[in-house]
């Protein structure tokens, strides 16, 4: 508020003394560092259809596609004026999964109707603003009991800076990645998984 | 002025932290996971030999405790993630095949339950009346096996085509049940004997290879 002191004191000798005009007023505006996430595509979609690993992204039967209308990767835009080294992506996670390396911590998208689990291998990709493509490398969990982190196009941290950058994200998954403790085989319902991306400064 | 200053400092309230504001937004990935039933072939051939010492045979089994898991059978492996009421059998059948019996050679059997054989069949046409079963693991170490009784209820007496149901734990004995959300191996083989012969070819098969082919369709329950 220190400025804003000054410069109605500068106004009221403006109005009293008129030949004093060299006075000099000042405002200061502060801008600080800023980084906000907007959802892009709330919903990303994909299908099971055979007893194969299927990925949402690229590669997926769709392409690389971020477009919730042909049910494909859901996304969130980055937009900072600071350079950031990642982007935290949470998302609840369980182990003992069949057909996963023994240990391995997935994410659980849970069956609608079923209640069933299905463990999935969240992924994202940096979507390239220019062409709206899906830069090549596949930011995917690694199985441990820890979030993902998010880095810039290159898979190096420092790269999310100055400008709007965007996320697509999605999961691999398939029929086979069931709880030891459930039935062998994901029966037929929609399962889904909440992926929360947050910015830590 | 007042104005400017308004905007200045709403500004700057909406942006006064430290560091870089907390920001998190939730995305949802639906996944949807459809009817799968699907049926892969692990052992695509079985084989037996008929000769001077067993000139009838069931594959050379004569427990059928030993039929699960052995080396000379046929083996489906059917994966679902739904019920699936029963593995439709399609296969090549014949009938006129010689019955054992007082008038043999002369004679065929018209019995419902052994009419129609399985059809196997040599590169010269010379036809082996057959039996196919099927073998399924109980899972408790027995071993479940029912074979195609010939006739039945699910024959056609104007098709060559045979078409026989096989159910989960399908035995002669048991009508059996739904394959349920899992793996399940279903193992084949056929009974036959040298003099299975149709009664318009000669008395005992010729030496050689004789094929008998059967296709598995999947019938989910209705």
């Amino acid at each position: 508020m220190r400025f804003a002191q000054i410069t109605i004191s500068s106004l009221a000798i403006l109005a009293a003394t008129p030949a004093l005009a060299e006075l000099l007023t000042r405002i200061d505006v502060v801008v600080e560092e800023i980084a906000i996430l907007q959802i892009r595509e709330a919903d990303g979609s994909m299908r099971i259809d055979d007893a194969s690993l299927t990925f949402m992204g690229n590669p997926s039967s769709e392409g690389s596609v971020v477009d919730t209308a042909l049910g494909d990767l859901a996304a969130i835009g980055l937009l900072t004026n600071v350079c950031l080294d990642f982007v935290v992506l949470q998302f609840p996670r369980a182990t003992g999964f069949r057909n996963a390396p023994p240990g391995s911590h997935l994410g659980t998208a849970i069956g609608q109707s079923t209640g069933n689990t299905l463990g999935v291998w969240p992924e994202a990709y940096t979507i390239n603003t220019v062409t709206g493509l899906l830069d090549g490398t596949d930011h995917a969990h690694d199985g441990t009991d820890r979030d993902l982190l998010v880095r810039g196009p290159d898979g190096t941290e420092d790269q999310f800076c100055n400008g709007t950058h965007e996320i697509a994200l999605g999961v691999r998954t398939g029929w086979d990645l069931t709880l030891q403790s459930e039935q062998p085989l994901a029966p037929p319902d929609t399962y889904i998984i909440p992926l929360r991306g947050t910015l830590v400064p | 002025m007042k104005l400017k200053f308004a905007i200045s400092a709403a500004a700057l309230a909406a942006t006064g932290v430290a560091g870089p504001a907390l920001s998190a937004e939730t995305v949802n990935v639906n996944i949807s996971v459809e009817n799968i039933a699907m049926l892969e072939v692990e052992a695509a051939t079985g084989s037996m030999s008929l000769d001077v010492n067993s000139p009838a045979s069931s594959m050379g089994f004569s427990n059928a405790s030993d039929v699960c898991g052995a080396s000379n059978v046929a083996r489906l492996r059917l994966n679902t993630n739904y019920a699936v009421d029963h593995l439709r059998m399609d296969f090549p059948r014949v009938r006129n095949i010689r019955l054992d019996g007082p008038n043999w050679p002369n004679e065929t059997d018209s019995r419902p339950q052994y009419e129609w054989f399985g059809r196997a069949e040599n590169s010269n046409g010379t036809i082996l009346g057959v039996y196919p079963f099927a073998a399924q693991s109980d899972g408790n170490g027995g071993c479940n096996v029912g074979w195609h009784n010939g006739h039945g209820n699910y024959a056609n007496s104007s098709s060559t085509n045979g078409v026989w149901h096989v159910t989960k734990g399908y035995s002669s004995g048991s009508p059996g049940g739904q394959f349920t959300n899992g793996t399940h191996l279903v193992e084949f083989g056929v009974s036959t004997d040298w003099d299975d012969t149709r009664i318009d070819q000669d008395v005992f098969a010729e030496p050689g290879l004789y094929t008998f082919a059967m296709q598995a369709t999947i019938v989910p329950t209705p």
